[in-house]
């Protein structure tokens, strides 16, 4: 049973934010609620105010057209539109790709990308692709609004930089270039991930430009391996399919991921070293997919 | 009055709706207790098992996870709500022919996520069934049955269709 609570439906963003700022200790923001729900059925979290984002459409908005330079995601935006969009099927099959494994179906028509973004929980799979992306968030108060890489904003276990008063009021992803790849690799024995592997680059002819590898589930939240971009950055296609495995091995011992119920540490970091190993092969294969 | 009770108007079941429900009520106890209709059933209470699957505005939702006053101006379709006039729906048919369900506690659930998946796509592949289905889970693990009664009921589909 979860404690009784003030609802507020408020039919703009400048009045959900009004309303945040007033109750800004005691207030919890619902978009999906696939979350903040079970925590609160749980006894996790509390709230004396809930302030309900679903009467604001404005916020449902999917807006690939507008920006030459990004693709724009809504705070209410869910995974199931995103996996059923039509023109991420065609600019972002890689996000469809991960959105269609995420968690379950009925989890999907409710839950926001946003949402679970917000929540942070280092074993989700859209963090991990979403900063191997490059993609940022807007945080928006009634101060004004800022934008952080999403990188930035996981800052540890269910933390992020989202202040009190402020809402993520949007997503936004860099659009591929025409010479991007990429692969989303996961193993998730559960409902959750237990690690997660992203893996982007651009191609001029046959040498790898902006590799970016992102290890997810392994830490308190995404994590690039930097020291792997740089040495895969110039090189050619070739030369680091053959290094698939000894890649895949760096990787594994660079992370830190914690012992659960789902694994040892060993064992996920034998997971991550044979998801980094076919990233890389998936990424060097031959063919153009537009990560 | 009490401010935390919210007005709902929705369609259940086909029927319109006019009541209030207090705004921390889960939809699953608000359909379980507040309406009286049982078939939706508790189990994990986590959004994992499906077993508390109920359709609102024909999408698959854990009811267990929802807030009741979420259906304010929106259409609710429990398994009490399926079969028409002319008898059972051609799943709960397919179910009985095939023996899609033994313990049958999953039963309501696993037939209302059926229905969204044949709503969305009419004639699913077995590995398609395979995928959806996967939301929901039958402890007693009669999963094959459950993939035939899929297949049959869309094949029942089609031909009442034509």
């Amino acid at each position: 049973m979860i404690d009784s609570f003030h609802l507020h439906q408020p039919e703009s963003l400048s009045d959900a934010l009004t309303l945040l700022a007033e109750h800004s200790q005691e207030v919890k923001v619902l978009a999906g609620g696939s979350e903040l729900i079970l925590l609160l059925k749980m006894g996790l979290l509390a709230a004396k105010h809930i302030i309900n984002l679903k009467k604001i459409p404005d916020l449902a908005s999917l807006d690939y057209e507008s920006s030459p330079r990004f693709l724009h995601i809504g705070p209410l935006v869910t995974h199931r539109a995103l996996e059923k969009s039509e023109i991420l099927h065609k600019y972002f099959p890689l996000l469809v790709e991960m959105e269609k494994q995420l968690a379950n179906v009925r989890i999907r028509n409710v839950g926001t990308l946003a949402g679970n973004l917000a929540f942070a929980e280092p074993h989700a799979d859209p963090g991990t692709l979403l900063v191997a992306y490059e993609a940022s968030v807007t945080l928006t108060s009634v101060d004004g609004e800022r934008t952080l890489s999403l990188q930035d904003f996981f800052i540890d276990f269910y933390e992020t930089a989202l202040a009190s008063n402020e809402i993520l009021s949007e997503i936004s992803i860099p659009k591929p270039a025409s010479s991007s790849k990429g692969a989303y690799l996961r193993f998730c024995p559960g409902e959750r991930p237990m690690v997660g592997v992203a893996l982007l680059s651009e191609w001029n002819e046959e040498i790898c430009e902006k590799p970016r590898l992102v290890l997810g589930c392994v830490g308190p939240k995404p994590m690039r391996a930097l020291e792997l971009e740089d040495w895969m950055t110039g090189r050619s296609r070739e030369d680091i399919q053959a290094e698939a495995d000894s890649l895949g091995t760096k990787a594994a011992l660079s992370c830190q991921p914690l012992e659960d119920i789902s694994g040892s540490v060993e064992y996920k970091r034998q997971i991550v070293k044979t998801l980094v190993a076919r990233a890389i092969l998936r990424l060097t294969h031959e063919g153009i997919d537009h990560g | 009055m009490d401010e935390s009770l919210i007005p709902l108007r929705f369609l259940l079941n086909g029927r319109e709706c006019n009541t209030e429900v207090n705004c921390n009520e889960l939809l699953i106890d608000f359909i379980r207790n507040g309406l009286g209709l049982t078939g939706t059933k508790r189990s994990c209470d986590m959004e994992i098992c499906g077993a508390c699957t109920v359709l609102l505005d024909e999408k698959a939702i854990s009811s267990c996870s929802v807030f009741a006053f979420e259906v304010d101006g929106k259409e609710l379709l429990t398994i009490e709500g399926l079969a028409g006039r002319e008898g059972l729906h051609p799943l709960q048919q397919a179910f009985i022919e095939c023996g899609g369900f033994q313990c049958g506690f999953c039963t309501p659930g696993m037939i209302l996520l059926a229905k969204s998946l044949l709503d969305e796509n009419p004639d699913p592949s077995s590995e398609e069934i395979q995928d959806y289905m996967d939301a929901n889970i039958c402890r007693c693990t009669g999963y094959q049955m459950i993939i035939e009664s899929i297949q049959y009921a869309a094949k029942l589909i089609k031909s009442k269709g034509a």
